[in-house]
């Protein structure tokens, strides 16, 4: 069973549909990028798999139970919300305490010995510390619950270059070490690039693409050749992008098998490339062929 | 859950605990004066023996004390204080700083939350106030005492009894739930403050009066001498007229008014400002059979109008907290 399952899920505020017809299967272990503009419903579908929503249309099921609804559910989730809400008047040490009092798998010594090797004191206000540093404590009370699943919602945002990557090291490190499925949302591709083996694309409260990054980078391609009004090309299964100079044509295509013809140059393409491409063409997508959807049981209020 | 309420309320409750204990020390400390004064300036023993040849001494006393007086309506605002200050930053700061989403997604469910967050700061309202009214009736009874104004007259009942735990109970769960439904602690403030002060005047001077069908008595004033001329002492006069025989009206309240009565005793029609014979007023009070009729709540229905109030304000309180939870489960995010 895939870790996480969405199928025709929505969510409407007001006339507004923040998010809609999102048909996700995300297995487990996986660190997932999710990447839209700011807007795109990144925020929405976070917490409608936290259980902080309720879906408007659809469903979404994690480990087969329904976020907010499922007792129990919840010991499983962690989510680390935009602009890294804690308490401000606690220490640190108190922060940790809440964790402890509030969750019945509590791992002290896991969260303390993270802080104590960032050299976070436990005695300073959360208040005091840095955007840094709070995101680390906030890291520290979502892993420190031991939750199957970890939802980061832009925890890099207001963060310096090293915080980012400092975080996203221990992030990778926690997640390698105990098997941890983690969703991490961001409108910057290049600091999820090197950590995340998954990415799912929101664009104007759609899904656009989803699917392991390995497969969808081996999946497209970018060619270029003599200008020419581009036709049937073998091997091309869609044009994403198309660009023309007076004298060169530079395609970014999705392939269905080897693209053999001598006129193109072949090249590959990185993760910002490809997110790039599907961000300015937003009627272009790539997605997992439907499969049987996940029954909608009982569509929330 | 016990652990987080204290943690994060405590200094809101200290703060509370602080004016408490002064307001506390303030009344200890005048009451004792207060009440040795009572007994040795003799009025205690002239209102337990002869409560009627009192009025002069227990004007003397009261007279010293008259600062007091004009303290009690400021102990009427303690529940909107605390509705205020209490209630409607209870969950509406958290909503305000995104921190509902940190604490809702540890294992403790969102209603389970909610119930210890209320019911923690609400046990801390009652206490409060069960504990200022005890300290108020000791205070208070002196000057109640020697002024002779009832317990269930406005001002006085509001502060006595039980009804001040259930404007404290109300107050706390109206400000709870207009930040729940606002999401601003600020505005939810003002809300609580206007709603909390328009619910308390609805009830004092509209559903108060009727709660039970008000009395009424009625006097000559040709007949009754001077001193007889009141209702009896501690009771709520609600409203009073001056009538004549046939019913027309003299005066709105217990008097005469010269140009009403010129209609049964043409004779006394004078001049403006002129004051007429005192002879030939009494003679025509007496002709025309005027007298007063008034409508009043008596003084022992004073403990039935508390458990009333009392549970008017407990039940709308009530309704508050389950739409606060309905909303907090059901609308919030």
């Amino acid at each position: 069973m895939n870790e996480i399952e969405a199928s025709g899920l929505g969510r409407r505020y007001g006339a507004r549909w923040a998010l809609r017809d999102c048909d996700l299967e995300i297995p487990r272990g996986r660190i997932v990028a999710l990447v839209g503009p700011n807007g795109s419903g990144k925020t929405t579908l976070l917490h409608l798999a936290a259980g902080l929503l309720k879906p408007t249309e659809g469903a979404i099921r994690i480990q087969g139970a329904t976020p907010g609804r499922d007792r129990g559910l919840t010991a499983r989730i962690s989510l680390v919300a935009q602009d890294v809400p804690l308490y401000r008047s606690f220490t640190v040490a108190e922060t940790l305490s809440m964790g402890r009092h509030l969750n019945p798998a509590w791992d002290d010594s896991l969260a303390r010995t993270r802080l104590d090797q960032l050299a976070i004191p436990m005695d300073q206000r959360v208040g005091e510390l840095s955007g840094g540093q709070r995101a680390q404590v906030a890291l520290a009370l979502a892993l420190g619950k031991r939750p199957d699943v970890l939802l980061l919602d832009e925890p890099l945002a207001n963060l310096d270059p090293l915080a980012r990557r400092h975080f996203m090291q221990t992030l990778l490190q926690s997640a390698t070490d105990t098997g941890l499925t983690v969703v991490l949302s961001s409108h910057l591709v290049s600091d999820l690039e090197r950590t995340c083996d998954y990415l799912v694309l929101l664009a104007a409260s759609r899904l656009q693409v989803s699917g392991d990054i390995d497969a969808l980078l081996n999946a497209h391609r970018v060619i270029s050749g003599v200008r020419t009004d581009v036709g049937r090309i073998a091997g091309v299964a869609a044009v994403v992008e198309e660009q023309h100079t007076d004298r060169q044509t530079t395609l970014l295509v999705r392939t269905d098998g080897p693209i053999l013809d001598p006129s193109w140059t072949v090249d590959t393409l990185n993760l910002e490339d490809l997110v790039l491409a599907y961000l300015g063409h937003p009627g272009a997508s790539a997605l997992p062929p439907p499969r049987v959807a996940v029954v909608p049981a009982g569509v929330g209020a | 859950m016990i652990w987080l309420i204290w943690r994060q309320h405590r200094a809101q409750l200290l703060a509370g605990a602080a004016l408490l204990g002064g307001i506390g020390v303030f009344l200890l400390l005048t009451g004792i004066g207060m009440r040795s004064s009572f007994t040795d300036s003799g009025l205690a023993a002239c209102l337990a023996t002869t409560p009627d040849a009192c009025s002069s001494l227990a004007g003397e006393w009261s007279s010293q004390y008259s600062g007091y007086q004009f303290l009690i309506p400021l102990f009427l605002v303690v529940p909107a204080l605390i509705g205020v200050f209490w209630g409607s930053p209870l969950v509406s700061r958290e909503l305000e700083q995104g921190t509902h989403r940190m604490v809702w997604m540890q294992s403790v469910t969102r209603t389970r939350w909610l119930l210890f967050k209320f019911g923690g700061l609400v046990t801390a309202a009652i206490v409060a106030s069960a504990l200022l009214t005890v300290a108020l009736e000791w205070w208070s009874n002196p000057l109640i005492t020697a002024t002779g104004n009832g317990r269930i007259v406005p001002g006085v009942f509001d502060l006595l009894g039980v009804v001040p735990v259930s404007y404290a109970v109300f107050a706390f769960a109206l400000g709870v739930t207009a930040g729940v439904v606002m999401r601003k602690s600020i505005p939810a403030m003002g809300v609580t403050l206007l709603g909390y002060a328009a619910v308390r005047v609805v009830v004092e001077f509209f559903l108060r009066p009727n709660f039970q069908q008000p009395m009424r008595y009625s006097y000559s004033l040709a007949t009754t001498p001077m001193t007889k001329q009141t209702g009896p002492v501690g009771d709520w006069q609600l409203s009073a007229q001056t009538l004549d025989r046939a019913g027309h009206l003299i005066s709105n309240g217990v008097g005469i008014d010269y140009n009403l009565i010129v209609r049964d005793c043409p004779n006394l029609a004078l001049p403006t400002d002129a004051v007429p014979n005192p002879t030939t007023l009494q003679a025509c009070i007496h002709d025309a059979g005027v007298y007063v009729v008034a409508n009043y709540q008596p003084a022992n229905r004073y403990w039935p109008f508390q458990w009333i109030e009392f549970a008017l304000f407990i039940g709308l309180a009530a309704a508050l907290v389950a739409a606060a939870f309905w909303w907090v489960r059901r609308r919030t995010s």
